[in-house]
């Protein structure tokens, strides 16, 4: 087992190595240079400080773009390694850092003037303040927006499952009765509807029409509710857009897998045998329907931290999901490639989760060289 | 009397356990809109038969002929469309009171004893008429499983795969409170010797197993529930045939100890000869002759019995072999032919067997025989009322 562990790590490794291939590739050779764009915002921003050269050298640097593609590619390997990787260009969050300023009065004005250098510091100065520093660091950024996304997409799926497998089961063993159909009819106007449709959908009805939710964000200073349920109020609308939308998919995977288990002959066997039919249905028929929903749990993983891109654009929450939007709709190429890298990482180790989990929701697997 | 007495082909006897009277399933292929049966796969139709009890009763025919649905209907894995299914000498005792007047036949006799009887009266009553399992309540049910057990045809896809032996074996064991609970592990490996499977199987998992293990474990699972009566649904079909002899005396052997009545579904002849001791001959879901073993191998009467025997293969080359070969194929059960169902492939297909069914005439001491060719010499034989429904 451990071996075998180890072995998949190794070979992840790997597949990683040819993602972030792939992706520096797809990067470096596609139509529209946005670090040529990025290079003249950079200029045209700051054109009056010193520090645009700087930062314009060391975003070349980071990505490797002074030297050919393949040079180029080991570089910013050796950079992501290291753990450099990139500042973005579009966003920027607390460091958790502060700098100190020193306040002198000079002809009757104050000026907040920085030092490197106790040394330096005149004997006049009167005080000081401190600032938080803001960093640009992609890492940095994916690290404070992934909480939120985590948060929702938890709870979502949470209710996914504990929602959509009770009904998977009930609409297979009441198979072509009514509620099997309504429940199906249900699920597939789930399945077919696009997210920001419906996510537009609940706000019209829900937040604009009614006015049961707020429309976007996640905390409104002038609710006056406690933090906890005003999260939740804005909560309720974004969620329920996840969940209607996702519900369906495993709903019908559920019912699909059991229908196929009811019909095997060890179902017939335990009814033989004279068990209730609780115990039939959740017992024998449930727990080898499991065996194929467990491959499911592959994906679940980069669904909790990658954040939902679409449903966290349009109610405006702080995600991961609508940062990595902006990011692709803006040309963030710093973020886009980190962000990417990270969701394959995520997709890497669930996958080997879900197959350890094969070994132990299914004796027959067994895990070995 | 109940409403399917009529054109019974034998008399009731004591010591008889099962009894099947004109014993009828439908599978719906086809319904309207409103649910209206179209059309229907009439795997089992109207089969009356009797078994007595610590006998078995072979059951044989081509596939297709209904032989498995019939088995799995009489232990109400599917429900009846019409008939009877009677059993005598179930452990009633589980019942409760309540359901056991529901379990009386409906006839006048009985009126007074359903109105006000007492548990050990009604108990009394029911081990003389037997039990119609039709009428036992879907949660009543579940308590005289214990008695009526089955084996399937495949070892493989019959046991769950995520259980252990151990549990496989113990689970019903305990449902049913057969053995008191810190004694289940001690019985179920005795039933586990029994049956020839090593007390370390316990804690393994079936697909550990080979085909003939896996069967016996199937058995040790049907045999610790303590049934009085086993469906063995082709137990050996799936084996090699050195297991298959295994088995098969197995089998045999635990019907001497326990006194077990088998039903032992099969379409070889050679095996069904070996351990049954009467034989029912099917064909597209009707019973075409039904005797003791003996009479069946060595004087075949109906000319599909005589072909099936014709073509078990005999381990001496200079026998000469006189097949009869059947030509064409098995109608379809959802489409079956007017008269004798056997008439489009018979060789002594009369007129009369295109329009007429033959009705199931005890021909000779206990050979009973749906047959033209054999039923002028008995005239009493009592017309079924009407034609059933198709």
């Amino acid at each position: 087992m451990i071996k075998y562990i180890i072995k998949r790590i190794l070979l992840s490794v790997l597949i990683l190595f040819g993602v972030s291939l792939i992706i520096y590739v797809l990067v470096r050779v596609k139509p529209g240079d946005n670090f040529v764009r990025a290079k003249y915002a950079m200029q045209l921003a700051q054109d009056s400080t010193g520090e645009v050269e700087a930062s314009v050298e060391r975003m070349e640097n980071t990505y490797g773009l002074d030297v050919s593609p393949v040079r180029g590619y080991f570089k910013w390997l050796g950079n992501i390694l290291q753990g450099d990787w990139g500042e973005s260009f579009i966003f920027s969050v607390d460091s958790g850092k502060t700098e100190k300023f020193y306040s002198l009065t000079v002809n009757g004005s104050t000026e907040y003037i920085k030092y490197e250098n106790a040394s330096e510091i005149p004997a006049e100065a009167t005080g000081t303040i401190e600032r938080a520093v803001s960093t640009k660091s992609v890492i940095r950024i994916i690290y404070s927006k992934c909480g939120v996304s985590f948060v929702i997409s938890l709870i979502a799926t949470i209710f996914e499952f504990v929602i959509a497998i009770p009904l998977g089961i009930i609409s297979a063993t009441k198979q072509y009765g009514v509620l099997d159909y309504s429940v199906t009819v249900l699920a597939m106007m789930g399945i077919s509807l696009p997210t920001f449709f419906l996510g537009a959908l609940m706000l019209k009805i829900f937040s604009i029409d009614l006015g049961w939710f707020p429309y976007a964000g996640l905390l409104d200073p002038n609710s006056g509710l406690p933090k906890l349920v005003d999260n939740i109020h804005h909560l309720v609308l974004p969620l329920m857009t996840l969940i209607i939308l996702s519900i369906g998919g495993l709903m019908r995977y559920t019912r699909t897998n059991m229908l196929e288990v009811l019909n095997a002959d060890y179902i017939r066997t335990a009814r033989a045998k004279g068990l209730s039919e609780r115990s039939v249905i959740y017992k024998h028929a449930f727990r080898n329907s499991l065996i194929p929903i467990v491959t499911m749990l592959a994906g679940i993983l980069p669904g909790l931290f990658g954040g939902a891109m679409i449903t966290e654009t349009v109610f405006s929450i702080d995600g991961i999901g609508k940062a990595a939007y902006k990011a692709v709709v803006q040309g963030d190429i710093p973020f886009v490639m980190a962000y990417n890298m990270f969701l394959s990482v995520l997709t890497v180790i669930g996958t080997l989760f879900s197959d350890l989990m094969y070994a132990v929701v299914d004796p027959r697997v067994k895990l070995g060289d | 009397m109940s409403e399917f007495d009529y054109g019974l082909p034998f008399v009731e006897e004591p010591d008889d356990i099962i009894v099947l009277k004109h014993l009828t399933k439908h599978f719906p292929i086809k319904t309207n809109l409103f649910g209206k049966v179209l059309v229907s796969v009439k795997a089992v139709n109207d089969v009356s038969i009797k078994v007595k009890k610590g006998t078995t009763l072979g059951v044989v025919g081509e596939s297709g002929c209904g032989k498995t649905t019939m088995g799995r209907t009489m232990l109400r894995l599917y429900d009846v469309t019409s008939g009877e299914i009677i059993y005598k000498g179930l452990d009633l005792s589980r019942l409760s009171t309540q359901e056991l007047r529901k379990l009386l036949p409906k006839e006048e006799k009985f009126a007074a004893l359903r109105a006000n009887g007492g548990r050990e009266e009604l108990l009394e009553a029911l081990a003389v008429t037997g039990v119609n399992i039709n009428d036992v309540p879907r949660s009543a049910m579940r308590k005289l499983r214990p008695d009526l057990q089955i084996i399937f045809q495949d070892p493989y896809s019959s046991l769950s795969p995520r259980l252990t032996i151990g549990s496989i074996i113990s689970e019903a064991v305990e449902e049913h409170h057969i053995v008191p609970k810190n004694e289940v592990r001690e019985y179920v490996l005795k039933i586990m010797k029994e049956c020839g499977l090593q007390p370390y199987y316990y804690d393994r998992y079936p697909h550990e197993f080979s085909g003939g293990q896996r069967q016996r474990i199937c058995i040790a699972r049907a045999l610790a529930l303590n049934p009085k009566i086993v469906i063995c649904d082709e137990p050996v079909s799936a084996l090699d045939v050195s297991i298959q002899a295994q088995i098969i005396n197995l089998l045999k052997d635990l019907q001497e100890q326990r006194g077990i009545t088998y039903v032992f579904i099969s379409h070889d002849l050679s095996v069904v000869k070996h351990i049954s001791t009467d034989v029912a001959v099917m064909y597209l879901g009707s019973l075409m002759e039904k005797a003791p073993t003996d009479a069946i191998f060595d004087k075949p009467l109906h000319p599909y019995t005589k072909a099936l025997l014709s073509a078990v293969p005999v381990p001496d080359p200079n026998v000469k072999m006189n097949r009869i070969i059947l030509e064409g194929d098995i109608p379809s059960p959802a489409n079956p032919p007017a008269g004798c169902k056997f008439h489009t492939r018979c060789r002594e297909c009369m007129e009369v067997c295109k329009s007429v069914e033959p009705n199931l005439v005890e021909y000779e001491p206990e050979h009973f025989v749906a047959c033209h060719l054999y039923q002028k010499e008995t005239n009493d034989v009592p017309q079924t009322p009407t034609e059933k429904n198709g």
